[in-house]
């Protein structure tokens, strides 16, 4: 038992340092939750009047159709700046001296994978306090259902990029890796364009993307049981089914790599 | 010695994909000692550091702390260790509070107790007035502070530190090694250390050095440069080349030359009319700067046991 406490005292520190950091940069915090507002915003208005995606239901707007595919990549975006340092805390030998704590090598993927995703959570769940203004009416349920996937979303995304940064020893193969992987993972969820609109591979990439499946669970969450948008999306429960077991997959990852650490 | 060693290092072996990095190593220190190793880059200093302090598991031979077996408890082992690592492991975003907390957290220290531990480190080391300071804001030498309390604030009984002066101008190094001598007096701590530095390795009450992943020779400083025995001669010049003919024709041995000194070790049955007689010529020498006649020092003895020269590793 008291091994049990001594690794819960650990993650609870680690959690509690990713978010004293968090606080103290600055920029941080901008990255993360005004990139994504801006692109919302400039995309909304500016693509959003100047093109008409067909496969879009007449009555949404884009800025509409855009909004949960912001409330993702806030959480992207988030989870890439926190697992970064990871990559910063092995070149400065911080990540060394909690490897030789008398801890579970468990309890600090989840110190660090929780951290990330509670500044996540915590982001996404601010911005989507605008839902309202932008035109979507949240029952209770929809509310409900945001308060359960934000948190999935984002244990998700930070476990992905800690399975990325782990093995990494320069910030700049991470970029590298966020460049030609996250984005497009994001870029290819849905939320920019939809599936249907998808043509060869990009549909296919589309398809096979579990992050699709998050995504259509997010707008699940905020449109109403009657929108005609839900219709041509996969069903809710496959949704949360394809996220679910996508996190294990990606959680059971990080231990694996955090048990078989080789370079210390 | 009656009582069993503190801690046992029994016929060690390590490889990487390509190399092997410990041969069969072993050693053995007591407890409340300040060891120092000593050793070539690539030697296996580091390696043997890694596994002492877990961060790689054993592969071939053992290693005992205290009684406790490195295969079978691992985890009581580390509590037991405090680790200063050479490159410096401090958040750099927190305060000095704030890294020492987190670390006690990390090594579950109950609150109350982690609050006196941060208060009796921090009033010893002379950094109590900076706790709420970010720790880059901070000196090189204050953060190695910070270091080595953070690294004793759960009690360990042996504390492993790689290369801790890395760094430090010289007067902050001496201000280490008096807090070095004072926690090992007060809290019996046993101390190992790695060392590029002479004056450091002098300091250690036992040295070993290592090379190509064997232990060459260990012991107490003194012992080991006297049991080399003889004497060295230790020319300081700019025509190192006309010096060292000169000594060749005189004494019959090729002396060596390291930048602008030409150094020659001279075996115990070494001739000492006509070493003195050379040595006073050489004084007299336009070219020669200065010339000492004196006992091996560890550098020597690092030169002997490793071929390579002190200043290179």
């Amino acid at each position: 038992m008291s091994s049990l406490a001594a690794d819960f005292s650990a993650t609870q520190s680690l959690l509690w340092r990713e978010i004293i950091r968090f606080l103290r940069q600055r920029s941080r915090i901008v990255g993360a939750l005004a990139t994504p507002i801006i692109f919302w915003l400039f995309l909304g208005f500016g693509v959003g009047q100047s093109f008409h995606d067909s496969s879009l239901p007449g009555a949404m707007n884009y800025i509409e159709y855009f909004f949960p595919g912001t409330i993702v990549m806030i959480i992207l975006f988030t989870a890439i700046f926190s697992t970064i340092s990871i990559i910063e805390d092995r070149r400065e030998g911080f990540l060394q001296g909690v490897l030789v704590a008398p801890v579970s090598r468990g309890s600090i993927v989840l110190g660090k994978v929780l951290g990330g995703a509670v500044l996540a959570a915590g982001q996404a769940w601010l911005v989507c306090l605008a839902a309202p203004f932008v035109g979507f009416h949240l029952d209770a349920t929809g509310i409900l259902k945001i308060l359960l996937l934000v948190p999935l979303l984002s244990v998700m995304l930070t476990a992905l990029g800690y399975l990325i940064a782990w093995p990494m020893d320069s910030t700049a193969g991470f970029h590298a890796i966020m460049n030609i992987f996250l984005i497009p993972l994001w870029l290819l969820s849905g939320s920019l364009f939809s599936v249907q609109g998808a043509q060869g591979l990009i549909a296919v990439l589309m398809h096979i993307n579990p992050l699709t499946y998050g995504l259509a669970a997010m707008r699940y969450c905020m449109y109403p049981a009657n929108s005609p948008w839900l219709g041509s999306l996969p069903s809710e429960s496959f949704c949360y089914i394809v996220t679910v077991v996508t996190t294990l997959l990606l959680l059971a990852g990080c231990f694996a790599v955090t048990l078989h650490e080789r370079k210390a | 010695m009656s009582h069993a060693p503190f801690l046992t290092v029994q016929n060690l072996s390590y490889s990487y994909s390509e190399r092997q990095a410990l041969k069969d190593f072993s050693l053995e220190l007591n407890q409340g000692e300040i060891f120092g190793l000593l050793g070539p880059n690539g030697g296996g200093k580091s390696t043997l550091f890694k596994l002492l302090t877990t961060l790689r598991p054993l592969q071939l031979g053992d290693i005992q702390l205290d009684g406790l077996c490195y295969r079978c408890s691992p985890r009581e082992l580390r509590s037991l260790i405090g680790t200063v690592f050479q490159s410096p492991a401090l958040d750099k975003k927190l305060s000095v509070y704030e890294n020492l907390w987190h670390q006690g957290k990390l090594f579950n220290l109950p609150s109350p107790i982690l609050k006196k531990r941060i208060d009796l480190l921090t009033e010893r080391f002379g950094i109590k007035d900076r706790l709420r300071d970010s720790a880059e804001k901070l000196s090189g030498g204050l953060q190695r502070r910070v270091e080595i309390a953070k690294a004793l604030l759960h009690q360990p009984k042996l504390l492993i530190m790689d290369e801790p002066s890395t760094g430090l101008d010289p007067g902050i190094r001496l201000e280490l090694w008096d807090y070095l001598q004072e926690i090992r007096r007060s809290d019996g701590i046993t101390i190992l250390l790695t060392t590029h530095l002479l004056d450091e390795a002098e300091r250690c009450d036992r040295i070993a050095i290592i090379h190509e992943g064997h232990l060459i020779t260990e012991g107490k400083p003194l012992a080991l440069c006297e049991a080399l025995g003889g004497q060295v001669l230790s020319v300081t010049t700019e025509n190192t080349s006309d010096i060292l003919d000169l000594i060749k024709t005189e004494l019959g041995t090729t002396p060596k030359i390291y930048g602008n000194e030409v150094r020659l070790r001279l075996t115990s049955d070494f001739d000492k009319m006509k070493t003195s007689t050379l040595a006073a010529r050489l004084a007299d020498h336009p070219q020669v700067q200065a010339v000492t006649l004196s006992r091996p020092s560890l550098s020597d003895l690092y030169l002997e046991k490793t071929g390579k020269s002190w200043t290179q590793h």
